[in-house]
């Protein structure tokens, strides 16, 4: 008899077309969760507290997932010229996904889009346009989205180290960064540029995120291992 | 609260493959006063039955044409391209819900499925069936893409009458009903547009889109009140 696979709540993009809205999660963010074992149930962005309430008292872990940025507006910003499309009803139920999960002490973890989430809901700020400024270096995104690779550097003794090593070389898709860590919360690796690839809680809280999304299976299938074993 | 899966369909999105649905499924499920839980297009050989502790009810929606080879026949040469893996997941997700027990709510291709699932086969391009009916599929210039449906019995009648107005867009349809389904609504055609018995509720047309049709939402209603 196997042990009962943990039930992993992942959240999903979305986006109004014109016959329809979408909602979806891609496969590459999914897949590795199945190669561990687990049980993927995907969340169409809820926004009714009592119903979220019944997932997270269900759930064995959330997964805030790649996307596009959380509006600017959650972090008391006008957004910059390159970051003006967002999605309020994920940001909405991403919101409330995650205060439930923090009440019950759920173990989370976010990818891309999802650690600068876990930042933002934790009273910190990003940088919004990463293409420009002092910070710009163009060395984490492309302009057709499709990701680049570069290398991060992880600190020791730390939920990044125990996924990927001291030094390794991630996809990256993403506009908008983080340079200083919500209060509570450390920078656990960091890329060349000093732009944070992976926070944790200060306070042992379950909470970690990577920057780099899924996009290239090694790197996934090692940060989700270190998850699991993080909440064994 | 009882909870509805809802398989995903495979599509690539923003160059990705990704899991999707259209998100209406899951408000009117939230509407009609349960919870939506979206899974995944099942690995090969991973476990279907899993998610049948977490789900009181299983909807299969629409997509692309089933492999004909399910049925007995090879490919019409009208057929889309198929997706093995997606019918391989949805089989093995109906199957696990018969076997659990579980209630089956079927629009479009999933209606297909649980017919042929049940050993019952398809039209594979709808023309072949001498239609007088415009079903939609294969028929990019359509314009109106509805149509009247006459409702025999079953829960079919006590959600919309004993006739409707209903979208249509598709170019398959049920051709030998499987045994243990009961045809509760035709096309003017003849084309079975509902199957139903005591665990299974199959329709043809899209309930998901409610334009002209105020009745779609007690389908859901309906099929809820019953798990």
């Amino acid at each position: 008899m196997t042990r009962k696979p943990l039930a992993v709540g992942l959240t999903m993009e979305r986006r109004d077309f014109s016959i329809a809205p979408l909602v979806w999660c891609a496969a590459a963010t999914v897949d590795p969760f199945v190669r561990a074992g687990c049980m993927p149930l995907l969340l169409p962005n809820p926004l009714d507290a009592e119903l979220v309430a019944t997932w997270i008292d269900g759930l064995d872990a959330l997964i805030l997932t790649d996307g596009i940025p959380p509006a600017s507006f959650l972090y008391g910003e006008n957004p910059t010229a390159g970051n003006f499309r967002s999605e309020p009803r994920r940001d909405a139920a991403e919101t409330l996904l995650y205060r439930l999960a923090r009440e019950r002490n759920l173990p989370v973890l976010g990818i891309g889009r999802g650690m600068q989430m876990i930042q933002v809901l934790q009273g910190g700020k990003l940088l919004q346009d990463l293409t420009i400024g002092e910070a710009r270096l163009g060395a984490h995104s492309t302009e057709n989205g499709e990701p680049i690779r570069h290398f991060v550097t992880t600190k020791p003794d730390s939920f990044a180290n125990r996924a990927v090593g001291d030094r390794v070389v991630v996809p990256s898709s993403h506009r908008c960064g983080i340079q200083m860590p919500a209060p509570g919360f450390v920078v656990t690796a960091k890329a060349d540029d000093g732009i944070a690839e992976a926070i944790e809680s200060e306070d042992g809280a379950p909470v970690f995120g990577v920057q780099w999304p899924f996009a290239d299976p090694d790197t996934a299938d090692r940060v989700v291992r270190a998850f699991l074993e993080e909440i064994a | 609260m009882k909870t509805i899966g809802i398989v995903c369909w495979p599509d690539v999105r923003d160059g990705v493959p990704v899991y999707e649905i259209n998100e209406r499924f899951a408000t009117q499920v939230e509407r009609a006063g349960a919870r939506p839980l979206l899974i995944p297009v099942l690995a090969p050989g991973q476990d279907a039955a899993q998610y049948m502790e977490w789900i009181d009810g299983l909807l299969l929606i629409g997509g692309a044409d089933i492999a004909s080879f399910r049925y007995g026949e090879d490919p019409h040469p009208e057929a889309e391209r198929y997706h093995f893996r997606r019918d391989d997941a949805e089989w093995r997700l109906f199957e696990a819900a018969m076997a659990a027990n579980k209630k089956v709510l079927a629009v479009c291709r999933g209606m297909h499925l649980v017919n042929v699932a049940l050993g019952g086969t398809l039209w594979q391009h709808l023309p072949d069936n001498q239609s007088t009916v415009v079903h939609g599929g294969g028929r990019p210039d359509k314009k109106i893409p509805y149509h009247r449906i006459r409702i025999t019995g079953g829960r079919m009648k006590e959600i919309y009458g004993e006739e409707a107005v209903v979208n249509s867009f598709h170019h398959q349809g049920l051709r030998e009903v499987a045994n243990g389904l009961v045809v509760t609504a035709r096309s003017h055609d003849g084309l079975p547009e509902a199957v139903e018995n005591n665990r299974i509720l199959g329709v043809q047309f899209h309930p998901e889109f409610e334009e002209i049709n105020v009745n779609h939402m007690k389908l859901y209603e309906r099929f809820i009140a019953e798990l």
